[in-house]
């Protein structure tokens, strides 16, 4: 009961933190300078055919009225036409939307069990020198940015070694492990990035949980070393991983950016600086709003596994 | 007067429940020293790298363009024929300025606001909450690329967004830090000495706070390094021509399957040399600060 009081708490939180963002949105692309109408016909386009444009696209009633239309708009899941692509802003969305999609789950395919196992190995292997080691190589993994990263990997790996190839899309009609293949390279940098922050939650928790009583208990009482980690260690470290993976697939979309337009592959993040760099602000509205949309759900989703997993918040019984 | 300060004076004897500061000297371990010294080198380079380079960073040579690396071109040249190896030295100029400059106006701005929205709470904590939790669900990068669209990229304009991008990030960290010290006895002290709020958050409470505003700072500025660099990447970061290493991995790398791999790779690896041992330092500070 009080489970579900917290969560619905928290969507309360991110109804209102989603309408904010909304609003903070629509300012942002207000003060986009420059003309629309000319930037879509070009600089040489006759002026009554920009104020026609203009016009027709909406551009010229007042602010708040414009801001009501897009959130109404909004409300009911009509995203708009994009003024560049002259198309819904929907399925352009849906279909790039699909396609960061597979590279972040290839991403989070490889990252999740590698940061996790060196997480609680690192843990066990508390202020030896294979702790210090893995914890240091994720602490630079995590900082150095995706298209530095991204670089290295393109050379060493794709142009030097040619383990992998550097174009993120395979040719049509490839079969779905070929796709994957194609992904690796550029799903490489996220891993790096996302590896720091689960390995450095998951020892920290780990840690915690290897000091309790209760790990000392199962111990002194016999039983398996390996019974011991899964039954005890696992289940009671694992939530703080689940929740900072949940973080992570918001902060995802940083890296997404980068990544897709260093490997050209036509995702939302492509397709979100494609829309910046032509004004194309139904698109760059709606692509900022579904990545925030993700984060929160992301966000929440986090929070509910982390209460399940939680007895302490399950039951209702903890602070 | 004097009765005040004896009581502020009681107030803050050591030993009291005081917060973590620094409270010995910075104890660091070998390999933060060791990244200390590799910013060293980067800011060395920053402040005199144009007077010992052998070429001048700027100067075009369209015929020597995608020389490879050799004795008279350490890193040999980029697109242009520009001399890569003095383009790498002088290019940690521009993200040695802007990060910083950054890093202070973001973790100066989120000092004031999480002062005030810890000592205040009530309305004005629920209300600038919400909007900082707004700006947080959105990555760094999305925030900066879409003002930056609506401001153009400029160095001003980059500090700003950067600043402002950062600053609920650090407002969160003061304001969880203002709330424990608030309800200690040297704040009630000051409020029954009837000082006034301004008074008692910045002669009170900022300088208890300020260990950790320090701390959140060296790490902020590892992250300000990551976001300029990025978007000088994406074309709306620092402009050409500058020597700037976002810049020219962004001017280089579209050449890289053609074989001209030197104008990336050094660029890259003097981007890697510098974050990571800012974080490596910012890691170290935190942890002699925990200690």
């Amino acid at each position: 009961m009080s489970m579900w009081r917290y969560l619905l708490g928290r969507l309360g939180l991110a109804v209102v933190t989603l309408w904010l963002l909304s609003v903070l949105v629509f300012l942002a692309s207000q003060v986009l300078p420059g003309d629309v109408g000319s930037k879509i016909l070009g600089p040489t386009a006759d002026k009554g055919a920009i104020a026609a444009l203009n016009t027709e696209l909406g551009l010229d009633r007042p602010a708040l009225e414009r801001y009501a239309d897009f959130a109404s708009e909004l409300l009911r899941g009509d995203l708009g036409e994009s003024y560049t692509q002259r198309r819904e802003v929907g399925p352009i969305l849906l279909e790039a939307s699909l396609k960061s999609l597979k590279l972040a789950l290839v991403a989070f395919l490889i990252v999740v069990p590698l940061a996790v196992g060196a997480g609680v190995y690192a843990a066990m292997k508390q202020g030896k020198p294979v702790d210090s080691v893995i914890t240091t190589v994720g602490l630079a993994a995590m900082v150095v940015p995706e298209f530095v990263s991204g670089i290295l990997a393109i050379l060493v790996l794709g142009l030097w070694l040619k383990v992998f190839p550097i174009t993120a899309t395979a040719p049509p009609g490839s079969g779905a492990i070929r796709q994957v293949y194609h992904l690796i390279l550029p799903s490489l940098p996220l891993v790096l990035v996302m590896f720091g922050y689960i390995e450095r939650v998951t020892r920290a928790s780990t840690i915690e949980v290897l000091r309790s009583d209760y790990v000392r208990t199962a111990t002194l009482k016999g039983l398996e070393r390996s019974v011991v980690i899964r039954r005890h260690v696992l289940r009671n470290a694992l939530p703080s991983s689940v929740t900072v993976v949940a973080t992570q697939v918001g902060y995802l979309f940083g890296g997404l950016v980068v990544i897709e337009i260093l490997f050209n592959y036509k995702g939302v993040g492509l397709l979100l600086f494609n829309a910046t760099r032509d004004k194309d602000f139904p698109l760059l509205a709606n692509c900022v709003m579904a990545v925030g949309t993700v984060y929160l759900i992301f966000t929440l989703l986090g929070d509910l596994i982390y209460s399940l997993l939680n007895p302490r918040i399950r039951v209702g019984g903890g602070q | 007067m004097r009765v005040q300060d004896s009581v502020r004076d009681l107030a803050s004897a050591p030993g009291g429940d005081r917060p973590a500061g620094f409270r010995n000297r910075l104890h660091l371990s070998k390999l933060a020293i060791g990244a200390a010294s590799v910013l060293v080198f980067w800011v060395l380079c920053a402040l005199l790298g144009h007077l010992v380079v052998p070429h001048d960073p700027l100067v075009v040579d369209p015929i020597a363009s995608f020389a490879p690396p050799s004795a008279e071109h350490f890193f040999g040249t980029d697109s242009l024929g520009r001399d890569v190896f003095s383009r790498v030295i002088v290019g940690s100029r521009e993200i040695l300025l802007v990060a910083p400059l950054a890093t202070l106006l973001g973790v100066a701005l989120g000092t004031i606001i999480g002062l005030t929205m810890g000592y205040f709470r009530g309305p004005v904590d629920a209300i600038v909450g919400r909007l900082m939790d707004a700006v947080i669900s959105l990555p760094t990068v999305v925030v900066a690329l879409v003002a930056l669209t609506a401001l153009g990229p400029s160095k001003v304009t980059i500090v700003l967004i950067i600043g402002l991008v950062f600053s609920p990030y650090v407002a969160r960290t003061v304001r969880t830090a203002v709330l424990h010290e608030r309800e200690l006895e040297y704040i009630e002290a000051a409020r029954i000495r009837g000082e006034t709020s301004l008074y008692i958050m910045t002669v009170e409470l900022l300088p208890n706070v300020l260990p950790l505003v320090l701390v959140e700072a060296t790490v902020r500025l590892g992250y300000a390094i990551f976001a300029v660099t990025t978007l000088s990447f994406i074309g709306f970061g620092i402009q050409p021509p500058s020597p700037d290493w976002g810049l020219a991995i962004f001017e280089g790398y579209g050449f890289l399957s053609a074989g001209y791999w030197w104008p990336t790779l050094f660029p890259a690896l003097a981007i890697a040399s510098l974050v990571v041992s800012v974080n490596l330092l910012a890691d170290g500070i935190v942890e002699s600060n925990e200690r």
